[in-house]
């Protein structure tokens, strides 16, 4: 329902938002045209305003799955073999990020908020699990793991994996993560599960600790009819 | 009347007196801003003060120097950041920020069009990310708050950071220091390079290494004149990019004499012609005096043959394929380890008295150390009568032998086929293949392992072809496939990587593309798989154990084990 006086600065927004959305819509149609010319964005209230609705929004997208969980033998941090269906599918719930120790961009801040959200679960007093997966495991040994590990003060309940390539291969192809081309074009995805039956709540950006926290408040618990 | 006036002079003269002496004064009069105390906040995370740099992400996870958040480690060196992650990390030297950005297409060529990035990250560098240049103030607030001087937020993998005052002018000169010239080894029209090789590297392979190389600069300089003569054909956008082309000059670095000489000759060879970057080279001998030049001069050094790379863990410029004969004697170690033998083994060493026996010796003793399974002598032999003194220790029966022949690898076995007492296994580096006498018995042969860091014959490369195709249309024979084809890969690559430093010709930029790009150039085969990533040095990091099978087979080695990595 629109108002009867719109500001200056709505409408200004709704061209900007038009032009943009005329300017996504032929990109999409011509790949490979790169826009020169566009509108500028004006440094004034206008902006600020349009950025304070844009801080609202969710910095990451959500979505449900059910991914078949490879019958693997992985190994962790301290070189103890681990079954990675026995690790996952204990009843507990599970947090699941894939990483590598020599990544700069995204996995210091993916495993920066596992760090930051274990006192909250903690206090809790639910068990859970959390497990840090690398997607480099020719590089990242145990000895690399349990040093990245340290970085983020992890707690008994953290487990880094490695495994043969082969095998991290198969894990990351189950949860549809696998960047084929080069490790380096992987991207920010966190994987909750309440439980063995329940789906997989798949997560690719940044979030707080907060917002983890709420996810695994409302993950799903049961198998409903997930595609 | 003129009593009160002086007294009111007096006070205010007071005041000032007193506000200049105390911090309120104090900020009249700031310090200066010292970018060296910026470079360490930017490179190692430390404040002035000597605290750990801290910052937050999306508002309550915190992130400190500790977890190793420092500037650099998305920024990079170089400053001119990366796309890694799905995350297009931006460019922070002083020219990218005090400059307005504009939609450049050639400054963000690859991103836009080669990259296997997501759809978020497509759509993200289409969409024009127009800003006016920063001040120092719209610095500072995009620093602590994210917001850039367009109002922007920036995405939330930056931290924010509430740095001090003084920190963030520290920073704010530090990076207005970063990439202000462009660095030595390009001008207008040329890029330079170079490749070493050492004197007393085998004269056939330095010819074949060579003549692999000058094919290459010779067919890539023919493609970059012909698309200098026609700048207005612009397939791909290619004449955008033409003004950060260049020609290819390379040099060949011959270094004579021993090891402890070369950093002398090479800092020569420096001063008359500094090079963007070292490729390939063929060095008998220890990398670590050349590395010197490499760490000095902040000059990389990609992918040279030697057996003996530098094991430093401070050295940034060197790039290997491998960690050589210490790779070899680990892979060894954890071969003889994995077998788990149910009694004490005993293991004899022979090594050669230079650096090629000593470093894998060594680094045997040190892998197995902890095992208290394994009992190891090792002895050193220098000429041939040393040599006899040293075999005569086969005498104990030990349960295998390890050899580090370095050149003598013909004479010691020779030597060993003649000998009555021989353990069932005798291991050998992957270098002493190639220096296999004939007429060795096969009771012999039966009983030698080779540590071997390459793929087997049988892999399927299919760059291979490629790579093989290329230098069969070059006319180059293909006389030594491993060292060739890695040539290759090291000239590949650095072609990939000018192509995305484009127009930013930052030493330091080219590393960290080669460090990206490893692992999805063409891999010519020699090894399963060649990636770094950011900080790492070693692109393959394994070794087969192998036997070379005796009577006519298929292929000249059969593997005795998995894919190893120590």
């Amino acid at each position: 329902m629109r108002k009867a006086m719109i500001s200056d600065c709505e409408s200004f927004g709704n061209v900007f938002l038009g032009c943009v959305v005329l300017a996504a819509g032929l990109l999409l149609s011509f790949p490979g045209l790169a826009v020169t010319g566009a509108p500028k964005a004006e440094a004034s209230k206008c902006g600020s305003q349009h950025m304070a609705m844009m801080k609202e929004s969710k910095g990451y997208t959500r979505a449900e799955k059910k991914y078949e969980i490879p019958d693997v033998k992985l190994v962790d941090m301290r070189n103890n073999p681990i079954r990675l269906r026995q690790m996952l599918d204990t009843g507990e719930p599970v947090l699941l990020q894939f990483i590598f120790a020599t990544c700069t961009t995204i996995c210091p801040v993916l495993s920066a908020t596992f760090g930051a959200a274990q006192e909250p679960l903690n206090n809790m007093g639910r068990k859970y699990r959390m497990v840090s997966i690398t997607i480099d495991p020719e590089e990242d040994t145990p000895g690399h793991l349990r040093e990245y590990a340290k970085r983020f003060k992890s707690g008994e309940q953290w487990a880094f994996l490695t495994g043969s390539i082969e095998n991290i291969e198969s894990v990351e192809k189950a949860f549809d993560v696998y960047a084929s081309n080069n490790k380096m074009y992987h991207r920010p995805y966190t994987f909750l599960r309440a439980g063995a039956g329940a789906p997989w709540v798949r997560i690719e950006g940044f979030m707080s600790a907060g917002e983890l926290v709420a996810e695994f408040q409302k993950m799903p618990d049961s198998a409903k009819r997930v595609p | 009347m003129m009593l009160a006036r002086k007294i009111t002079s007096v006070v205010w003269a007071g005041f000032l007196a007193l506000t200049c002496a105390t911090p309120l004064g104090h900020a009249w009069a700031e310090e200066a801003a010292d970018s060296s105390l910026g470079g360490r906040l930017y490179l190692k995370g430390i404040l002035a003060s000597g605290e750990p740099l801290k910052g937050v992400v999306r508002g309550d996870v915190m992130v400190s120097g500790t977890q190793d958040i420092a500037c650099v480690r998305c920024h990079r060196r170089s400053g001119y950041g990366a796309s890694e992650g799905g995350s297009y990390v931006l460019p922070i030297s002083g020219a990218s920020l005090y400059e307005p950005r504009e939609a450049n297409r050639a400054k963000i060529f690859n991103k836009l069009f080669k990259e296997d990035q997501s759809k978020m990250f497509w759509a993200r560098m289409r969409s024009p990310h127009i800003r006016p240049a920063y001040t120092d103030a719209t610095l500072s607030r995009v620093i602590r708050e994210g917001i850039d001087p367009s109002d922007r937020k920036l995405v939330s993998a930056m931290p924010r950071y509430d740095l001090p005052e003084r920190d963030m002018r520290n920073l704010v000169a530090y990076l207005k220091t970063l990439r202000t010239t462009p660095d030595p080894g390009v001008d207008d029209k040329n890029i330079y390079f170079a490749t070493i090789v050492t004197s007393n590297a085998d004269v056939a392979k330095r010819k074949a290494m060579l003549n692999t190389m000058d094919r290459f600069v010779e067919w890539i300089n023919l493609e970059t004149t012909g698309n200098f003569h026609n700048p207005n054909f612009s397939p791909h956008y290619r004449s955008e990019l033409l003004k950060s082309a260049r020609i290819w000059k390379l040099s060949v670095w011959e270094l004579k004499g021993a090891p402890d000489t070369w950093a002398a000759q090479l800092a020569e060879y420096y001063r008359k012609s500094p090079v963007f970057a070292v490729i390939g080279g063929l060095v008998e001998g220890p990398w670590e005096p050349i590395s010197q030049i490499c760490e000095r001069e902040k000059l990389p050094c990609l992918f040279p043959h030697t057996d003996l790379p530098t094991m430093n863990a401070e050295s940034y410029y060197s790039v290997f394929f491998n960690r050589g004969l210490t790779l070899e004697a680990e892979a060894i170690a954890q071969f003889l380890a994995d077998a788990k033998p149910a009694s004490r083994t005993r293991i004899l060493q022979l090594h050669q008295a230079g650096l090629q026996g000593i470093v894998p010796a060594s680094a045997l003793r040190k892998a197995m150390a902890e095992n208290a399974a394994f009992q190891i002598e090792s002895v050193s032999f220098g000429d041939a009568s040393s040599m006899n003194a040293a075999l005569a220790h086969l005498a104990e029966s030990y349960d295998a032998l390890v050899l580090w022949p370095g050149n003598s690898t013909a004479d010691i076995l020779q030597r060993l086929d003649q000998s009555p007492s021989l353990p069932s296994r005798i291991f050998l580096p992957s270098g002493a293949m190639e220096q296999l006498p004939s007429g060795l018995s096969n009771k012999l042969m039966s009983r030698l392992f080779f540590a071997y860091p390459y793929d087997l014959p049988d892999a399927h490369h299919p760059d291979s072809y490629r790579t093989r195709g290329w230098l069969a249309s070059q006319k180059v024979p293909l006389v030594y496939p491993q060292l060739q084809l890695d040539t290759y890969y090291a000239l590949n690559i650095v072609q990939y990587g000018l192509d995305e430093i484009i127009e930013r010709f930052s030493r330091d930029y080219l590393l960290e593309n080669v460090e990206r790009l490893s692992e999805s150039a063409m891999n010519p085969g020699v090894y399963p798989r060649l990636s770094l990533g950011p900080g790492q040095r070693f692109a393959s990091r394994g070794a087969y154990i192998v036997q070379i099978p005796t009577g006519d087979t298929k292929f000249k080695v059969v593997p005795a084990s998995k894919w190893i990595i120590p």
